[in-house]
């Protein structure tokens, strides 16, 4: 039972995570899409942006073993 | 927790409300299709009321029918979850593949791809914050996600500094970082979306590997 509540903890844990990620992923090929439509590469602000985001991850998945 | 005296957790109107809500905002992302919560109230209602009397249809049928045990309980978790994940990101995994876009420049492309990395990371630090996250699997996440990290950020620089001769290398590079790190994480059924296909791969393979399917 024990094992059950936690498999579903785990997985509500990381399809919440999913579901964020996939918002933010959604919100980003929208902006693709745009970029294309629109025939023009990202601004420096659209640059700054992404990097912001994979930075933050970056530095929290590599944790304490981090690389900078 | 006594499971003798403890309620089964398909019939908590906590988690059953979470898995509502969960899947209410998967849809609401992918398809754009917003429902509120009151509504999403009267769904875990009825949910947790089909729930009540399946189960006991189905203790009816199990007595007349029963012939052997049936397995653990526990066995049932995971199987539950890698079904409920799948249907979530099948559902929402081709809406939200940036590298799925026909991208028509480097720089678009390298940006498409970031998108990408950035949702398989949230995927990934769910799976290393989680209290079942195991050492092995979370030193090769961090192993592949500083790959691709790596890869990325020369990507990046190539296509804004508009280096032609390194950009191509550059980019399938990124692409193959990062499909590996979507693709691992994939096999170990935490779902990330992931890097879209290279000009000479078919788009489904690669969609596949990157929203759970084998790699």
């Amino acid at each position: 039972m024990s094992a059950v509540v936690h498999y579903i903890q785990l997985g509500i844990t990381i399809a919440d995570a999913v579901t964020r990620g996939l918002a933010e992923a959604v919100e980003a090929r929208r902006l693709v899409e745009r970029l294309v439509a629109e025939g023009r590469d990202p601004t420096a602000e659209e640059w700054a942006r992404i990097r912001r985001v994979i930075d933050a991850n970056h530095e929290a998945i590599q944790g304490e073993d981090g690389d900078g | 927790m006594d499971p003798t005296t403890s309620k089964p957790w398909y019939k908590s109107r906590t988690i059953i409300g979470v898995l509502v809500s969960l899947v209410c905002k998967i849809l609401a992302t992918a398809t754009g299709f917003d429902i509120s919560e009151p509504a999403q109230s009267e769904i875990t209602g009825l949910v947790l009321a089909a729930i009540s009397l399946g189960g006991d249809a189905m203790a009816v049928y199990g007595r007349v029918k029963a012939r052997q045990p049936i397995g653990k309980p526990s066995e049932a978790g995971p199987a539950a979850m890698a079904l409920l994940l799948g249907a979530g990101l099948a559902l929402g995994g081709p809406v939200a593949c940036a590298s799925l876009v026909e991208t028509e420049t480097p720089p678009q492309r390298v940006y498409a791809l970031m998108a990408d990395y950035a949702a398989a990371q949230r995927a990934a630090l769910a799976y290393i914050e989680s209290d079942r996250a195991e050492k092995a699997v979370v030193d090769r996440i961090r192993q592949l996600d500083r790959a691709a990290y790596d890869a990325l950020i020369a990507a990046e620089a190539a296509a804004r500094r508009g280096d032609s001769a390194a950009i191509a290398a550059a980019t399938a590079a990124a692409h193959h970082a990062v499909e590996a790190l979507a693709g691992y994480l994939a096999r170990r059924g935490i779902g990330a979306a992931g890097a879209g296909p290279p000009a000479d791969r078919p788009a489904g393979r690669v969609a596949a590997a990157a929203f759970g399917g084998a790699a």
